[in-house]
């Protein structure tokens, strides 16, 4: 009778390996597609914030006549640019900077054009992923061209 | 004779194994669902992605989308597929699905704001039946096949094809085809304007399997696809095919033509959501940048052409608002605007303010 017992111990003991082992691997598969779903997302929120950098570096809103490829901002469009207007052609919680080399003063219409920074959407909250590059950005009044960094992304 | 100790591990072996295997198989066919399900993903991340390089960087790309049923449908701005919708805003995209598409980007210049938009197409191939007779040629019928060949797509660096075609000659009861698979620059630079000048004439064409069949005429006719127009601007396109209920769109441009031909009125009506909101934030720019440029440029000749400026965009903004694109009147009106504006930077760009 024990010994019958010991026997059908025994089997529940090897089935419970068994399935035991089969969950490890069915969790470990399924861990491992969930952070391939991850990092998919993550690789998505970098492709958006790469492609809004480049939109707007390229936008024929922004960019001067003639200056197709490669960008030409052009700063009395850059200072009459509005937060709905970005929202309008970007999308929602979008930000943007651009900031003239070793310049402080920010753009408004009644500083234009003694300045050379500009911001839009801006906002204080730090969760946000943005890429930034350097553009060209004419002097409309002066007809100079001047470098500056161009600064684009979205709070998430 | 069989002991009981013998009958339960025969029993508790069959139970166990059937269990193991129904786990396994359950598991393994999830496993490969999701499997397909990620490398569908994949390839709709890599098309989107492929979209956006080409709406800012301009550069024609094909992208085999490796099945032609991965997308169900294209609903504006949604791709409808099993495993995801994918949307493309703020890229304005007339997409036709297909194994093999073929991304181009092409712009809509009014002089001081262009208008941006993608095609995503398959191989296709569109054939013009012109209609009008060699005595009286007529130059809104041919100007308008080389408007609307204009604005498609150019492929000649892409492996897929937009080939364009001139017909059809009814010769007793076979129908012949002229001038079949050009490219886009080719056919309006050589194609058009040798049929223009050898006195060709058409007649209606009968439906041909992969074919778009695109009638030009200045009075209706019975075709399918129909396009008449009113001057060189405006007119109407009639659809009328079979399983289809008919309808009749305005157009003010070529690319509303375009858009009913590659995807109906869905098209129709999200490409004129987009361009006029578009165009609504650009007139708004355009006017408050000639407002600051009056305010702040020093050039006292400038004054009266920036106000101009700022006084008609004023207007087609305004305009935009009310306007309803379906009606003829406020197209011209639209149109009108548009000229005039483009007309008033022309001078401002001339005189250098």
């Amino acid at each position: 009778m024990l010994k019958g017992q010991a026997h059908i111990m025994e089997y529940v003991l090897l089935s419970f390996f068994i399935l035991l082992v089969i969950f490890l691997i069915v969790f470990f598969l399924m861990g491992w597609q969930i952070g391939t779903t991850s990092s998919r997302q993550s690789i998505l929120r970098e492709q958006r914030a790469s492609f809004l950098l480049r939109a707007f570096s390229n936008s024929p809103h922004l960019n001067k006549e003639g200056f197709t490829e490669g960008g030409m901002l052009e700063d009395s469009k850059l200072t009459v640019l509005e937060c709905s207007d970005l929202e309008e052609l970007l999308g929602k919680n979008v930000f943007a900077e651009v900031r003239i080399l070793d310049s402080i003063s920010e753009c408004t219409q009644e500083g234009y054009p003694r300045c050379g920074v500009w911001t839009f959407c801006k906002r204080e909250d730090k969760n946000f992923i943005a890429y930034d590059t350097p553009v060209n950005v004419y002097r409309t009044l002066t007809r100079d061209v001047e470098i500056g960094i161009l600064t684009v992304g979205f709070y998430e | 004779m069989i002991s009981v100790m013998q009958i339960f591990k025969i029993i508790f072996g069959i139970v166990l194994s059937v269990f193991i295997l129904m786990i396994i198989l359950r598991f393994s066919s999830s496993y490969w669902e999701i499997g397909e399900s990620g490398k569908e993903v994949e390839i709709l991340m890599g098309m989107k992605k492929t979209i956006e390089d080409v709406h800012t960087t301009g550069i024609s790309m094909d992208f085999d989308m490796g099945s032609e049923d991965l997308i169900y449908l294209y609903s504006p701005p949604d791709l409808v597929t099993s495993v995801m919708d994918v949307n493309i805003d703020p890229v304005t995209l007339l997409l036709v699905p297909g194994k093999t598409i073929s991304i181009h980007r092409e712009e809509y210049d009014i002089g001081w704001w262009r208008f941006r938009f993608v095609y995503a197409l398959p191989e296709t191939r569109i054939l013009f039946a012109p209609l009008d007779t060699a005595e009286s040629r007529s130059d809104l019928v041919w100007n308008s096949v080389g408007n609307i060949t204009r604005y498609l797509p150019s492929t000649e660096n892409t492996e897929t094809k937009v080939r364009f075609g001139v017909g059809c000659n009814d010769t007793g009861d076979r129908q012949t085809y002229f001038f079949l698979d050009w490219e886009g620059d080719y056919f309006i630079r050589t194609v058009l304007t040798y049929l223009l000048l050898e006195g060709y004439e058409f007649v209606p064409c009968r439906g041909m399997e992969g074919y778009r069949i695109v009638t030009v005429s200045e009075t209706p006719v019975d075709a399918g696809f129909q396009v008449v127009p009113f001057d060189s601007e405006i007119g109407y396109v009639y659809v009328n095919y079979m399983n289809e209920s008919p309808g009749s769109y305005l157009y003010k441009n070529p690319l509303d033509i375009i858009s009913v031909l590659l995807g109906g009125e869905k098209f129709y009506d999200y490409l004129n959501g987009k361009f006029l909101k578009e165009l609504s934030v650009a007139s708004s720019l355009a006017s408050r940048e000639a407002n600051l440029l009056r305010t702040k440029s020093n050039r006292q000749e400038c004054d009266p052409i920036h106000s101009r400026f700022v006084q008609i965009l004023g207007s087609l903004r305004n305009g935009i608002d009310e306007w309803d694109y379906r009606d003829e009147d406020d197209m011209r009106e639209l149109s009108l605007r548009i000229r005039q504006s483009s007309e008033t930077y022309e001078e401002l760009e001339e005189m250098g303010c």
